[in-house]
């Protein structure tokens, strides 16, 4: 049994939504816009408190040999 | 690792969403009478072109070389004052502004800058940032315009850039930390 990590997923989604915003303006691709300033990171919180809460990517189960 | 790439993706959807959502107009805007040019390094820039300086194609701005830059209001504007700001989200910072009496009744400014001394005020700036301008005359705002300028230097030159890239990966991890769950024992 595996256990959820909401704070860590919202913590890391809404400051991976910064950065991600951080790096198109970096490299010129979009400016620091009301989309990507505020979008991006509450964009990474929603995903972040989602994989925190269901951990999609928890390690597949093995099935015991018969 | 399908699971990660599903995550990735689902990521780079709601990204695609909001860009396509509320994508910006992108193109140079003028409000008022005014009007200019910009000629860096030999390439002239102007407001009648609405592409240059525009999302798709900002205006470079090299660290050396000089801008000459030349400008009318359609009209005597006085007392006069204006401000250049840089646009942070819902926020502008004012980098530049003027103002004066203009008791010449001058409608036209013309000059040119260094833009070797420019860079060196602002070191360790990298990436796009959209530009905007307002010109006021006896306190009423007579136009204004906004537009795209890019400055070339390596965004892993910079500070800001080499804290961006690594804090993506630093957060990356995190969050695949967080969609991996803790292990408890049953």
């Amino acid at each position: 049994m595996r256990k959820g990590r909401p704070i860590l997923g919202a913590i890391a989604g809404l400051l991976l939504g910064g950065f991600v915003a951080l790096d198109l303006q970096q490299y010129a691709i979009r400016p620091l816009d009301n989309v990507t300033i505020i979008g991006l990171p509450f964009a990474g919180l929603v995903i972040g408190i989602a994989l925190g809460v269901l951990h999609p990517l928890r390690p597949g189960r093995r099935t015991p040999p018969s | 690792m399908s699971s990660v790439v599903r995550f990735v993706g689902a990521f780079a959807a709601v990204g695609t969403v909001l860009f396509v959502g509320a994508a910006p107009a992108g193109a140079v805007t003028v409000s008022g009478p005014c009007s200019g040019t910009a000629t860096i390094n030999g390439k002239q820039y102007t407001t009648a072109n609405k592409d240059d300086a525009s999302l798709a194609h900002p205006m470079p701005l090299p660290k050396t070389g000089t801008v000459t830059y030349e400008g009318t209001t359609g009209g005597v504007t006085k007392p006069e004052h204006g401000h250049l700001s840089v646009v942070l989200g819902p926020g502008e910072v004012t980098i530049y502004s003027w103002k004066s009496s203009n008791t010449g009744n001058k409608t036209t400014d013309t000059g040119t800058k260094s833009l070797t001394s420019a860079s060196k005020k602002l070191p360790g700036i990298a990436g796009i940032y959209e530009l905007k301008g307002y010109h006021y005359s006896n306190g009423a705002l007579y136009c204004s315009g906004s537009g795209y300028i890019k400055f070339t230097d390596s965004p892993l030159s910079t500070p800001l850039g080499i804290v961006a890239v690594a804090g993506t990966v630093v957060t990356g991890l995190g969050l695949l930390v967080a969609g991996l769950g803790k292990g408890m024992r049953a």
